[in-house]
């Protein structure tokens, strides 16, 4: 009933209630409740009611919402065909990464123009540059997604503790993950990377630190918010244990805004892990492809060669772009009241 | 209930299947930056006793704020009492605790006032069907299932509701949902948290009916909670009215409907809008002044005295009058020193607040 | 009453009705499916006059009255009918002249005054601002007349209270100040949405009895929107009943609750507990949820839900008009009403 609300009503007027539920949806069920005998003419006006034998979840629901939404499809388009890119990066690159074959081409202040057999140029180390964006896109989704899994991981560890115990656990828990907040993430970042030395797995720790709170943050209040309903109460009522309460009526009924913000936070990592390449934080071996470092490496010829700086820009844009579409139309889905 | 009619109160005890003997629920108010401090309480329920006999229906009516709900839920210790004792069938709820506690809670459920949220919108009706039995009466889940689809024909749903969600519902069906899951572990006792009053006015009798009719089936004791007097008079056998975290006034449905006694019952009876113009253009209103004080910070003396228009220049505002019995009226409690007096007509109410009838020309 | 064929322009009678709506539809337009939430309402108030409109969630009773204060949103909302206030069509006009027109002679209180009012705004400059934006006057004496205002309607100190931000007011407190507001500047017209709805019954009491005083003091029209047929019982002069949108009975307080006709007005009336009648008689529900309804179009909307329902309700379009033993000021849209009851 609350799936298909006509979003732009105020809340108190009635017809949200009733009225725009498009059919009365199990006629069988109410017959039987009011035990009445309806005349056939009256059955057959009203009839062609099928009545679906399944219920819908709200999981399912929010899928169906999802997949009608078309800025979903578009985010999920964009995001497979990168990951697709990404996957079949070694059949997909017209050459091998991270070659210098073509260095005695490049000179100081030019570059040899498109070609056919380079249909974007060479980049300044003498690497064609469609294959090294196409292997970039393998680092900056494998950063990202792993970085953002490990501060999921970390931070529904750290909220779910919190939320699930309450007392001195979420005290202590919060306090924990206030000091990690006020840390700047970038300095976390670069301390993370400085201990652990220059690698990608560095940037991976970094960005999953400067995650964890965010998603602490939010699992420990949705939790403390869905703790307080009634059917938690009622759940207490009927005498369940504290860990099936906790395991299979708060946490899934929890998760909505914290899957939703994974999705908004891929965009940000594979941001800051172009940002975190830039300051020279990731890979060591500089011919080694990634959309960040290939901006930095760019910043040289950007008046003489500006599409060097383009192609990697643009990449990193379209797929934070695509990860946002669908957190965005995640979040819909999953609430649509908040639909405005 | 120790005063006055002892003879009365130990032919009953017996019957009593719920004992409720001076509960309290205080509520910390804190303060502070760093260092939580404790600056006051909120008297949520504040020295609470009644009985309620086996297979009967007692109704608590109050407005919000009123503690009527909190009350509930201490009974049930779905909320910690700050003081006194829950006495359920001989034993002693309130000093109970973990997995006796866990166990006890079978024999007493809870109906919540909105079955939308007292249903977890993620689960079947199936698994929220069969989920109280697996964890009370473990038995092979396609006994779970018939007994789950039984009670639901009970309660009127096809068992076709089983395979549904909760928003897939409406309200009147979600409540029956919600009956439905209270009654299936068999409780003795069941507390109804305003049952029908977030349902459209053309369901609520369905509702009723509902629990009436399980009522008589499983010889089922009620507590009904409720703001509404005509739905609580309607099913409850014997009624308290509560302001302020105390019960000031109970009796036998039929006596306290004919003869209220406290101010507050009077005016509470008076507010109620009856759907019959004759009968609203000839009665007479009394009014109240003001809001319900702070619970925090009650009033002294009678905690009705603000806003009574009984009010008295003696005793109201200094002296907390007692919940006793009247005279003439067996088992009819109520905490007014003028009680008497009002009953004999000798303290009429303020001018001002009483609202004649409208036929008077 | 709610026949409102106006009796052209130019014959103007002494009972000319302030406000008449004729023959108003409201479709709300989704992606795929329409809901019409208000299907040909007509009924007029005159001046004066306390019209109470009674239906549950979803029979459009709210709805009507925002489409006609044109607080309903412009996309995917189509309103037709048409809606004449003092002979102009309200409907037809422009948004300005709309919003010049609500609050100064057409006000409206709702159900939840905490989300009515702004919440850091303190109550007396809102009160202020509503006599400030219509009529012309100096700040000081729009606060000045505030404090008269919030007195009348009930608030004690209101010198101090005039101070107080929304928050710092109990419901009937805040529900006092709204009805300050939406008599600041002495409408012709007052609508109420369920006013009291949220309150608990002896505040209800206290605001029902404010509003009775105030619009006869005044002499404002009203309409009073609600669920709670005793609301109505003990303040209407006329009643109509709604259900899925449209209106199934109206008739003046005392015949309709002395003969209510339709089925649903007399299955309501036998469904609800009263204060006031012998205990021990079992309720007689109306089978069914509001949701079990078929479209006016092709039959009595209420007959899924009617104990009395044969195939003749199985029409279209069931028209709502006086019966042969009724009076003419009292229609029914039903096949098979109810008995004319004695005593």
């Amino acid at each position: 009933m609350t799936d298909d609300r006509n979003p732009n009503l105020p809340d108190d007027t009635d017809i949200t209630d009733d009225t725009d539920v498009p059919e009365a949806p199990d006629l069988a069920v109410a017959t039987s409740v009011g035990m009445l005998e309806r005349p056939p003419l009256l059955e057959e006006a009203m009839g062609g009611d099928e009545i679906d034998e399944e219920g819908t979840s709200l999981w399912k629901g929010a899928l169906q919402r999802l997949v009608r939404n078309p800025s979903a499809i578009i985010g999920a388009v964009i995001v497979a065909l990168f990951v697709l890119i990404a996957v079949f990066a070694p059949v997909l690159a017209p050459y091998e990464p991270a070659g210098s074959q073509w260095i005695d081409q490049i000179t100081p202040y030019s570059l040899p123009p498109f070609s056919p057999e380079h249909p974007l140029g060479l980049d300044p180390f003498g690497s064609d540059l469609l294959t090294q964006l196409i292997f970039g896109a393998r680092q900056s989704l494998i950063i990202g997604v792993v970085s953002t899994l490990l501060g999921l991981i970390g931070g529904a560890i750290l909220g779910g503790l919190a939320g699930a115990f309450g007392g001195w656990v979420d005290v202590t828990v919060m306090r924990l993950v206030d000091i990690l907040l006020s840390i700047p993430s970038l300095l976390l970042a670069v301390s993370v990377a400085a201990v652990m030395g220059r690698q990608p797995l560095a940037i991976m720790v970094a960005i999953a630190t400067a995650q964890v709170p965010i998603f602490a943050r939010l699992l420990r209040g949705s939790m403390m918010a869905e703790t307080r309903k009634d059917y938690v109460l009622a759940s207490w009522s009927l005498g369940l244990r504290r860990r099936t309460i906790t395991m299979s009526h708060v946490l899934p009924n929890s998760l909505g805004p914290v899957l939703v913000q994974a999705t908004l936070t891929l965009a940000t990592a594979i941001i800051e892990v172009a940002a975190l390449s830039y300051l020279g934080l990731g890979e060591a071996d500089p011919a080694v492809a990634e959309w960040g470092r290939m901006l930095v490496k760019a910043q040289d010829r950007l008046q003489s060669a500006p599409w060097l700086t383009f192609f990697p820009g643009l990449c990193i844009a379209v797929t934070a772009l695509g990860f946002t579409l669908l957190g965005e139309s995640l979040r819909e889905a999953l609430d649509p009241k908040s639909r405005r | 209930m120790a005063d006055g009619s002892e003879g009365l109160d130990k032919l009953d005890q017996r019957d009593d299947l719920l004992v409720v003997d001076d509960l309290k629920v205080h509520f910390p108010i804190k303060k502070g930056l760093v260092v939580d401090r404790t600056v006051g309480h909120v008297k949520a329920v504040d020295g609470v006793s009644l009985r309620v006999r086996r297979g009967s229906t007692y109704g608590l009516v109050g407005e919000s704020g009123c503690g009527k709900s909190t009350f509930g839920r201490a009974v049930l210790r779905l909320e910690e009492p700050t003081g006194g004792t829950v006495t359920l069938d001989g034993v002693d709820v309130s000093a109970l605790s973990g997995e006796k506690l866990r166990q006890a809670r079978r024999r007493m459920q809870m109906v919540f006032q909105d079955p939308l949220a007292s249903l977890d919108p993620r689960q079947s009706v199936q698994s929220l069907m069969i989920e109280p039995l697996r964890v009370h009466d473990p038995r092979p889940q396609a006994e779970l299932i018939k007994r789950a689809a039984d009670m639901l024909e009970l309660v009127g749903m096809p068992r076709s509701a089983l395979a549904k969600y909760p928003h897939e519902f409406s309200g009147g069906q979600r409540q029956r949902i919600g009956i439905a899951r209270a009654m299936i572990l068999n409780p003795d006792l069941v507390i109804a948290d305003e049952p029908v009053s977030a349902l459209d006015v053309s369901v609520q009798a369905q509702v009723i009916n509902l629990l009436e009719r399980l009522q008589k089936e499983f010889g089922l004791t009620y507590v009904v909670i409720a703001h509404d007097l005509a739905v609580v008079r309607h099913i409850s056998d014997r009624v308290g009215v509560m302001y302020l975290g105390r019960l000031v006034e109970e009796a036998d449905a039929d006596e306290l409907y004919q003869t209220p006694l406290h101010p507050y019952t009077i005016a509470l009876m008076s507010a109620i809008p009856i759907p019959d113009p004759e009968v609203e253009d000839r009665r007479e209103r009394i009014l109240l002044r003001g809001d319900l004080p702070s619970p925090a910070n009650p009033p002294s003396g009678c905690r009705f005295h603000t806003r009574c228009p009984y009010r008295q220049p003696t005793l109201c505002d200094t002296e907390v009058p007692e919940l006793r019995v009247i005279e003439g009226h067996p088992g009819h409690r109520v905490s007014c020193h003028w009680a008497e007096s009002i009953l004999a007509g000798r303290v009429e109410p303020a001018d001002s607040l009483v609202v004649e009838a409208a036929v008077a020309e | 009453m709610t026949q409102t064929q106006a009796q052209g322009g130019t014959a103007v009678t002494e009972r000319e009705p302030l406000l008449e709506i004729d023959n108003l539809s409201v479709t709300f337009k989704h992606r795929r499916s329409q809901t019409r939430a208000v299907d040909g309402v007509s009924y007029s108030v005159d001046p004066g006059e306390i019209v109470g409109v009674v239906g549950e969630s979803g029979s459009g009773k709210s709805v009507t009255v925002l489409a006609l204060m044109g607080l309903l949103p412009a996309r995917g909302v189509e309103v037709t009918g048409q809606v004449r206030y003092k002979g102009q069509d309200l409907l037809s006009m422009g948004d300005r002249a709309m919003a010049k027109l609500r609050g100064s002679e057409i006000a409206m209180v709702f159900q939840d005054p905490i989300s009515s009012l702004n919440p850091v705004v303190p109550i007396g400059v809102q009160v202020a601002e509503v006599l400030l934006t219509h009529t012309k006057t100096t700040k000081k004496a729009a606060m000045a007349e505030s404090v008269d205002l919030l007195r009348r309607c009930g608030i004690p100190d209101p010198e101090r209270r005039l101070k107080e931000y929304p928050h710092q007011l109990s419901g009937g407190m805040r529900q006092r100040a709204l009805i300050a507001m939406a008599l600041a500047c002495k409408p012709k017209l007052l609508i109420c949405d369920e006013p009291t709805t949220a309150l608990d019954v002896t505040i209800q009491a206290q605001v029902l009895e404010l509003l009775k005083e105030l619009v006869t003091d005044s002499g404002t029209a009203m309409i009073m929107i609600t669920h709670d047929l005793g609301v109505v019982a003990g303040l209407c002069d006329h009643v109509n009943v709604m259900y899925s949108g449209r209106i199934v009975e109206s008739a003046p307080r005392q015949e309709l609750f002395a003969h209510p006709r339709h089925r649903y007005t007399h299955g309501l009336l036998a469904s609800i507990p009263r204060l006031d009648l012998p205990r021990g008689e079992p309720l007689q529900p109306i089978p069914g949820t509001p949701r079990d309804t078929i479209t006016w179009s092709k039959a009595c909307a209420f007959a899924p839900r009617c104990r009395h329902a044969t195939d003749e309700c199985v029409r279209p379009d069931i028209p709502l008009e006086p019966l042969p033993d009724s009076p003419p000021d009292h229609p029914v849209r039903c096949v098979h009403p109810a008995e004319v009851t004695h005593g």
